[in-house]
């Protein structure tokens, strides 16, 4: 036996002149047809041959009779998949044709052809919820932005894409062979030497487009799963964009307050790093401390601050303005809050907001969003000018 | 029945005039080639084709199946639209004659 030779499909089986003459072709140069499947095709490498090949359309496998009287007819049985069989015979063997009579052959194809109009409605139909239900999402939500950042808004794109060329793959196939059928029926012959370099090449193009976006679906989630940890904030200097209670409080009996711990970590104190592709570095920090010879100002209990800090470098700048906007929607709870705009070197925008003692900073420079959270009796106009800095940290910690 | 009142295609037409003698493939093959005085030599894919509809309309049935080969035979059904597509073409036949009046 020689050595099987796998070559990609690209071509759909329903295009059945065009499938036939590539089969010949590759006879011709030694590789012959032995098996196919939706997306490869096998041959075996032996001596070239002029082989002529029909495919046949058999609703199920061909019975062991039926291919008996094939192969008495000159036609032997080379492959099968699903409801396509594949027959050969000497190029210049002169066996009765197949197919005698187009329009019985027609005939043949009534139930594929309905079969697969059916497929077309169903995947219409698919389609209209699917990206009906994409486009809700992004309608219907609040912070569209948001979402789209931290969600998988790439992967859902893709999976637009992916959904677009089934249905055109679908839709091209019922089309191939409605046209099939209809020309059959008025007589016409199947030309069994179509021309199929170009309907190859086209296959083959969008295959190299498709399949990677295919696969990326696949693995995009594994590296968000592989890029996202939890752990304790430490309690010195950390790399982090982030701003320190150390930084804010200045009494010098702040200690830290440990909260709740879970896999070894202080959900009190946590550093939540995140990824997505519109934003490939994302960390959410909260940091908690007590001061004990101090209490609120309302003598609720012993004062104990607490800061979150929500970091974005976004791939593309400019989602910083919107991404912004969104997260004022998201953590301003209370409606009456009056938000004051802010300038400030360094930062392209600033935004402060006060409820009480839960104070919020909204900051962005080109592609870096910020949002802190303090809950405190400190001025939050003192932490202004602690942002640039840490933004600028990142940055050249990036570009080094 | 899809091909009710329409004209019978050759194919269908010959399977059904050799099937008043129930019998199976290739023969069935050899049978038409005879019944049409050598002029019609069907094709397989034509043949299995034809049997697969004919059989779904109940124009022909399976008398026999041993596992290895199967044996048609024409129905009441199938022989009734033989009939009327014989008396169509009769009556063509007889509509053409002016032709040999004209000659």
């Amino acid at each position: 036996m020689g050595k099987l030779v796998k070559r990609l499909m690209l071509d759909d089986i329903y295009a059945i002149g065009r499938n036939e003459n590539w089969f010949s072709a590759m006879a011709k140069k030694g590789l012959h047809l032995r098996k196919f499947g939706t997306l490869f095709v096998y041959f075996e490498k032996e001596e070239p041959r002029e082989t002529k090949y029909r495919i046949d359309y058999i609703k199920g496998k061909p019975s062991p009779e039926q291919l008996e009287v094939y192969g008495d007819c000159g036609w032997d049985f080379v492959a099968n998949n699903g409801d396509f069989s594949i027959f050969s015979a000497p190029e210049n063997s002169c066996v009765a044709e197949l197919h005698t009579d187009t329009i019985e052959q027609g005939f043949s194809l009534s139930e594929l052809n309905k079969r697969l109009r059916k497929n077309l409605i169903i995947i219409s139909i698919g389609m209209v919820l699917f990206l009906g239900m994409m486009a809700s999402i992004y309608t219907f939500n609040d912070e569209p932005f948001l979402f789209m950042i931290k969600g998988q808004f790439v992967q859902q794109m893709l999976l637009v894409i992916i959904e677009l060329y089934v249905f055109y793959t679908v839709t091209h196939n019922y089309i191939l062979v409605r046209r099939l059928r209809e020309s059959l029926l008025q007589g016409q012959e199947i030309n069994h030497h179509e021309d199929y370099r170009r309907a190859r090449l086209l296959g083959g193009i969008l295959a190299a487009i498709y399949l990677p976006l295919a696969l990326s679906t696949v693995f995009i989630p594994f590296i968000d799963i592989a890029r996202s940890k939890d752990y304790t904030l430490p309690e010195g200097t950390a790399n982090l964009p982030v701003i320190r209670l150390g930084e804010i409080e200045k009494h010098p009996g702040l200690i830290r307050k440990t909260g709740y711990r879970d896999n070894n970590v202080d959900w009190e104190n946590r550093v939540s790093s995140d990824w997505s592709l519109l934003s490939p570095v994302q960390y959410e920090i909260d940091e908690h401390g007590i001061i004990e010879d101090e209490m609120w100002d309302d003598q609720s209990g012993i004062y104990s601050p607490s800061i979150t800090t929500r970091y974005y470098q976004l791939t593309f700048g400019g989602l910083a303005e919107n991404l912004t906007s969104d997260l004022i929607h998201r953590y301003i709870y209370r409606e009456d809050v009056d938000i004051r705009e802010i300038n400030y070197p360094g930062l392209d925008k600033a935004y402060i907001a006060e409820e009480g003692t839960r104070k919020h900073i909204f900051a962005y420079a080109d592609n870096q969003v910020i949002h802190i959270t303090y809950y405190g009796k400190e001025n939050i106009e003192n932490i202004v000018p602690l942002i640039p800095q840490r933004l600028r940290y990142q940055q050249e910690a990036k570009e080094g | 029945m899809p091909n009710s009142g329409m004209p019978m295609t050759e194919a269908m037409y010959y399977i059904l005039l050799a099937l008043l003698n129930p019998n199976h493939g290739y023969q069935l093959m050899a049978a038409i080639e005879q019944v049409s005085k050598g002029r019609i030599r069907m094709g397989p894919g034509t043949l299995y084709g034809v049997l697969t509809r004919l059989q779904k309309d109940q124009l022909i049935e399976i008398l026999q199946d041993d596992g290895r080969r199967k044996t048609y035979a024409i129905t009441e059904e199938g022989k009734a639209a033989l009939n009327g597509e014989y008396k169509r073409l009769q009556q063509m036949i007889e509509d053409g004659k002016i032709l040999e009046e004209k000659r």
